[in-house]
């Protein structure tokens, strides 16, 4: 029986997948590389039978997803919620996340948000400061592809520790905004 | 869908010894212990071939972020080379392929057991600590449904009892250890049994903590730069152990954390706590060409 020293390719992916979600998690607002482009990366690593998720508007995804064993629930009820954020009626509909409780606020619901960090003045997004843990002072961050109302409906859903944990992603690149962070608008 | 593309080939142990799943719901809950520091995340604490009790906490969190470039360090109260401490590494690097160090500053991961090292850590390391007892609140109240209640109400009143009758018996405060400490001023963790000595280097780190007790079920996290805060009294500052005018035997150090070595005469020479700290001193004044990293502490005094 040898033991196996080196991770396969799927160890290796899911292992630095994780790496990136965490310290991007760790470090708010810095913007992490991931070994793979896109969502079905991070579900990869993340998410298998024990986990709820919803997705919205991208049924290829929600069918990878169902693969792993997860559970397709309403939005109100997943752990893991894969959904734009790009319009009022978005946002409006993900005002309904999972915040957990107060005795276990680890059960609340964990966003994946499209998003992009371009440079382009089209669309930016409003320009935003962050500070909170994992943050040294404060960083400030444009996210395109965030509807401007996404920001008040955060600040209304969470009231710490209760409150969503925040992913925005464009392609490989990743943010991590956990509800310890506070967010303004500038 | 076809069963041969849900299974993958036999193959005895998986990379890092814990499978897939295991990972998965270690990663999940690390996560979400990130989001809120110092709150206790409930896990499912899988069998390692380890006893519970000797840092299968801990074990799984380096197993979980295991990958083969990572180099390891394992600490047993600042040694590095006590069984315990040993045999962790050598396991890990056994699963995992990884490479051992007893460096601090070499170290991406730093697995220990009740000491953080004196060297200062940087961003990119991680510190994971073995925790026995991961609720402040047991003294004052076994049952962990009502401490958990306790937490959710931020309900702390009780620790500052417990130091206020330390000081009234004894003059001080007596908690030498598991210094009960607020993160992010919402939820009062142990920091693990560390000395009073290291409970400042996690306020504010640049590094990433993650604490983990595996017989106890339960991670919890400090990322960088999160506020951890000894509970203490207005009047009664935060005081670390006194040695500062200490020298250690072996190297000559003076200013670190020192262990006590009771001689037969009743007397007592002290060494350094931080046992590859003292390697290095040694090293370099024998002439080698050893670097040593920043410390948190300089002359026996936080440098902040």
């Amino acid at each position: 029986m040898s033991l196996e020293l080196l991770p396969t390719a799927a160890e290796s992916r899911t292992n630095a997948a994780f790496e990136e979600l965490m310290w991007a998690l760790a470090r708010p607002g810095l913007i992490r590389r991931l070994p793979l482009a896109g969502f079905a990366a991070l579900a990869e690593s993340l998410i298998d039978r024990e986990c709820s998720f919803h997705v919205r508007h991208d049924a290829a995804l929600a069918e990878r997803l169902a693969e792993t064993g997860a559970r397709a629930v309403s939005l109100a009820d997943a752990d893991y919620v894969f959904a734009p954020a790009g319009s009022p009626e978005d946002v409006t509909a993900l005002a309904g996340l999972r915040v957990g409780t107060l005795s276990y606020p680890d059960e609340a619901a964990t966003l994946f948000a499209p998003a992009h960090f371009g440079q382009e003045p089209a669309g930016r997004g409003p320009r935003l400061r962050l500070s909170g843990p994992g943050i040294r002072e404060a960083i400030t961050l444009q996210a395109g592809g965030v509807d401007p109302s996404f920001w008040p409906m955060r600040e209304s859903a969470i009231r710490y520790p209760l409150g969503f944990d925040l992913y925005l992603v464009d392609g490989d690149g990743l943010i991590g905004i956990p509800r310890s962070t506070k967010v303004e608008v500038l | 869908m076809k069963l041969s593309e849900l299974t993958r080939p036999w193959s005895a142990f998986s990379y890092g010894f814990l499978d897939e799943s295991a990972k998965r719901e270690i990663r999940r809950r690390i996560l979400k212990a990130i989001a809120v520091p110092g709150y206790q995340v409930p896990y499912a604490s899988r069998e390692v071939p380890i006893a519970r009790g000797w840092g299968t906490g801990g074990l799984q969190v380096t197993l979980t972020l295991l990958k083969p470039d990572a180099v390891v360090k394992v600490i047993d109260q600042g040694a590095d080379d006590s069984v315990n401490a040993s045999s962790i590494r050598k396991f890990v690097s056994r699963v995992g392929g990884t490479v051992e160090t007893g460096d601090t500053t070499q170290a991406t991961l730093i697995q220990s057991r009740h000491r953080i090292p004196e060297e200062k850590l940087r961003e990119d390391q991680i510190l994971v600590l073995q925790v026995p007892n991961p609720e402040p609140l047991r003294p004052v109240q076994p049952d962990m449904s009502v401490a958990r209640e306790m937490h959710a109400d931020a309900d702390y009143g009780q620790l500052w009892l417990i130091l206020y009758e330390q000081l009234v018996r004894s003059g001080r405060i007596m908690q030498g250890a598991s210094y009960p400490s607020m993160v992010n001023g919402r939820h009062v963790m142990t920091p693990s049994p560390i000395p009073r000595w290291d409970v400042p280097k996690l306020n504010r780190a640049d590094h990433l903590t993650i604490l983990s007790a595996g017989r106890e079920k339960r991670i919890y996290a400090v990322p960088p730069y999160t506020s951890v805060e000894p509970l203490v009294f207005d009047d009664v500052p935060y005081r670390v152990e006194d040695h500062q005018d200490k020298a250690c035997w072996r190297s000559g150090v003076r200013g670190f954390f020192m262990n006590e070595l009771p001689q037969e005469d009743g007397s007592s020479l002290y060494e350094l706590s931080d046992s590859h700290f003292g390697i290095k001193h040694i090293r370099k004044a024998a002439g080698e060409a050893v670097s040593i990293g920043e410390t948190w502490y300089r002359n026996g005094r936080m440098a902040r």
